[in-house]
C-alpha cells in the first residue's frame, strides 16, 4: 500500500448522482494502483444523515475534515491527496486553503473556473431543463415549478448557494502540488495537467441524468497519481 | 431510526442500506426499494432515502438496495444475464436470516417496477407491490385518445429524440458513459397475455397491488382507468389501488412532487393488511 491516501470529494446534486458509480470505479482503480481511497457523502446528501434543506458549505467543509481524519485514522497513511470532482474540486481547494484539511496534493477533476461560473452553469442548465420538459409535456398548463431553494431537482439552500458562488477558481495561495484533470479545458499555467480521453458532458442537458463512467480516464488519472505521489 | 450498510448475496456482491424504526413490529412487512434506472440506491432527487426514512418514522423497516452492477453492488458471480429479481430474492434471504418480518413489500419506480413485478411472480414472500410508472398497456380508448390528441393539438412540435432509441442494458464501465438515460433499455414489457396470467396469480395470492402512473407514462398511459380497461379482471379485486397523476413530473424534480409521491406510498403501506407470514 502506498503512503498517500486519497480523499474523493464528490460533486453536488445532479452531478453527484451521475458520477456515483464512476467515483466508485475510480476508487477501485486507485486501489489497484496501491492507494487507499475514501468516498463519502456530504451531510444531507446521499446516504448521509441530515436534512438536505439545511445543508451549508461551512458544514460540508467540516465534513471534509472529518473524512480526511477518518481516512488517515483507518489506513494510517502519512500523506493526503484530496481529489475533487466539479463542485468537489472547488470545495477541496477551499478546504485546503482555509486549513480545514491538511493535504499534500490536490487533484482537480473538471474543476469549474470559479464558483460563480459553476453556479451560473447550473442555472443555465436549469433553464434548459425547464424548456426541455415543457416540450416533452403534451398537456398544456403543466410546467416545472421549483421552490427558490431548489436547483436541478436538488435542494440548493442559500447557505450553500451563496458561498459556493463566491468560491475562487484555481487558487494561487495554496502551496501544495496541484494536478489538474480535464479534457475540455486547458490547464492553468502553474498546475500539472492531465488531458483525458473521455468527454464529460457536464453542460449537456440531454445527458443530465446520464452515467458518468469514463473508464479509460480512470486508468490515466490513477497512473498519473501513482507516478507523482508516494 | 437507525441505518445499517449491508453486503449480501453471492460473495457479498450486493449492497444496500437497511433503515430500521425505533421499535420493530414483526407483524409488519419490510419494504424493499430497488434502483430506479441507473441511479444508485438514493433514487432520483434522493427520493428513496426520504421514502425509507419516512417509512422508518412510521414503524416500517426498509432496504434500499443496489441491484447487481449498479451503485455499490458488484457483478454477481455466475450470473450471465442482467436480471434483478434474483437480487431482490437475495435481499429477502438476507433479511429473513436476521430479522423477523411479516413478508415483503416492493416499491419500484420505473425500471424498479419491472423488478418488482418479476420478483412478485416468483417469490411467495412478497405480500404487496407498488408499481410506479411500470408496464402500460393500450386500450381502444387510449389509442383513439392519443391519435385525436396528436391531430388536434395546437402545438405540434413534439419532443423528438435526437437519435433513435438504442438497446442498451444497464452495465458498468464506459459503455454507458454519457449515454442518455432515454436510450437505455431497461426491460421488455411482458405480453398482454403474460401480464393477464401474472395478474391472476397475484390475485390468487392476495397481493396488495398499487399502480401509479405519473407524467413519466404520459405518452402510454392516457386516462385514469386504462389499466382496468386493459385488464378488466382487476375491477373485481379489492386489493388493487390505482392512481393516475399526470401532473407529477418525471423523475420527481421538485421537493413538492417527491413529498406527494412519498405521502401516497406511505398511506398505502400503512393501510396494508397485517398478516402472519408463512414460510
Amino acid at each position: 500500500m502506498r503512503r498517500t491516501g486519497i480523499l474523493i470529494c464528490p460533486s453536488w446534486g445532479i452531478e453527484y448522482q451521475r458520477a456515483y458509480r464512476g467515483l466508485r470505479q475510480l476508487a477501485q482503480t486507485l486501489n489497484h494502483n496501491g492507494f487507499a481511497a475514501l468516498r463519502f457523502d456530504y451531510s444531507g446528501t446521499g446516504d448521509s444523515g441530515g436534512d438536505s434543506r439545511l445543508v451549508s458549505l461551512e458544514a460540508w467543509l467540516e465534513d471534509t475534515r472529518y473524512a480526511a481524519r477518518e481516512l488517515r485514522a483507518t489506513t494510517g497513511t502519512e500523506y493526503l491527496c484530496v481529489l475533487g470532482l466539479r463542485f468537489g474540486a472547488l470545495l477541496a481547494q477551499q478546504a485546503v486553503a482555509t486549513g480545514t484539511v491538511l493535504a499534500d496534493a490536490i487533484a482537480l477533476w473538471d474543476a469549474p473556473p470559479t464558483g460563480a461560473v459553476y453556479v451560473s452553469n447550473l442555472h443555465y442548465l436549469q433553464e434548459e431543463l425547464r424548456e426541455k420538459m415543457r416540450l416533452q409535456r403534451q398537456r398544456r398548463g403543466a410546467s416545472l415549478v421549483q421552490a427558490p431553494d431548489e436547483l436541478l431537482c436538488y435542494d440548493w439552500p442559500p447557505a450553500l448557494a451563496r458561498p459556493t458562488a463566491e468560491l475562487a477558481g484555481l487558487r494561487e495561495d495554496i502551496a501544495n502540488r496541484h494536478i489538474f484533470v480535464s479534457r475540455d479545458r486547458p490547464p492553468p499555467e502553474r498546475a500539472q495537467s492531465l488531458r483525458l480521453p473521455d468527454p464529460s458532458h457536464w453542460g449537456d442537458v440531454e445527458r443530465l441524468n446520464s452515467p458518468w463512467l469514463p473508464s479509460a480516464s480512470f486508468g490515466v488519472v490513477a497512473r498519473q497519481l501513482a507516478s507523482v505521489l508516494p | 431510526m437507525n441505518e445499517q450498510a449491508l453486503a449480501f448475496g453471492e460473495s457479498g456482491a450486493l449492497f444496500g442500506i437497511l433503515s430500521l424504526p425505533e421499535t420493530h413490529d414483526p407483524s409488519r412487512p419490510t419494504v424493499l426499494i430497488p434502483n430506479t434506472g441507473v441511479d444508485h440506491r438514493i433514487g432520483p432527487g434522493r427520493l428513496h432515502v426520504e421514502l425509507a426514512r419516512a417509512l422508518a418514522n412510521s414503524g416500517y423497516a426498509s432496504l434500499r438496495l443496489d441491484n447487481a452492477e449498479l451503485g455499490d453492488s458488484e457483478r454477481v458471480p455466475g450470473r450471465a444475464s442482467v436480471a434483478y429479481a434474483p437480487d431482490l430474492r437475495s435481499a429477502m434471504d438476507m433479511l429473513d436470516a436476521q430479522t423477523v418480518s411479516s413478508g415483503y413489500v416492493i416499491i419500484g419506480f420505473n425500471s424498479g417496477a419491472h423488478d418488482a413485478h418479476q420478483a412478485a411472480r416468483i417469490d411467495p414472500r412478497i405480500v404487496g407491490t407498488a408499481f410506479i410508472d411500470g408496464y402500460c398497456y393500450s386500450t381502444r380508448r387510449s389509442w383513439l385518445s392519443s391519435a385525436l390528441h396528436q391531430l388536434t393539438r395546437v402545438n405540434r412540435h413534439a419532443y423528438i429524440p435526437l437519435r433513435p432509441l438504442s438497446r442498451f442494458t444497464p452495465q458498468s464501465g464506459s459503455l454507458l458513459h454519457g449515454v442518455r438515460t432515454e436510450e437505455i433499455r431497461y426491460f421488455r414489457t411482458p405480453s398482454r397475455r403474460q401480464m393477464q396470467v401474472d395478474v391472476i396469480e397475484f390475485m390468487r395470492r392476495e397481493l396488495s397491488l398499487l399502480y401509479v402512473y405519473t407524467a413519466q407514462s404520459e405518452g402510454s398511459y392516457i386516462y385514469a382507468t386504462q389499466l382496468l380497461d386493459a385488464f378488466p379482471i382487476l375491477r373485481t379485486y379489492p386489493q388493487v389501488t390505482l392512481h393516475h397523476l399526470p401532473a407529477l413530473e418525471y423523475r420527481y424534480p421538485c421537493r413538492a412532487t417527491r413529498e406527494t409521491i412519498i405521502k401516497l406510498l406511505l398511506d398505502w403501506v400503512l393501510a396494508l393488511p397485517m398478516r402472519a407470514h408463512s414460510r
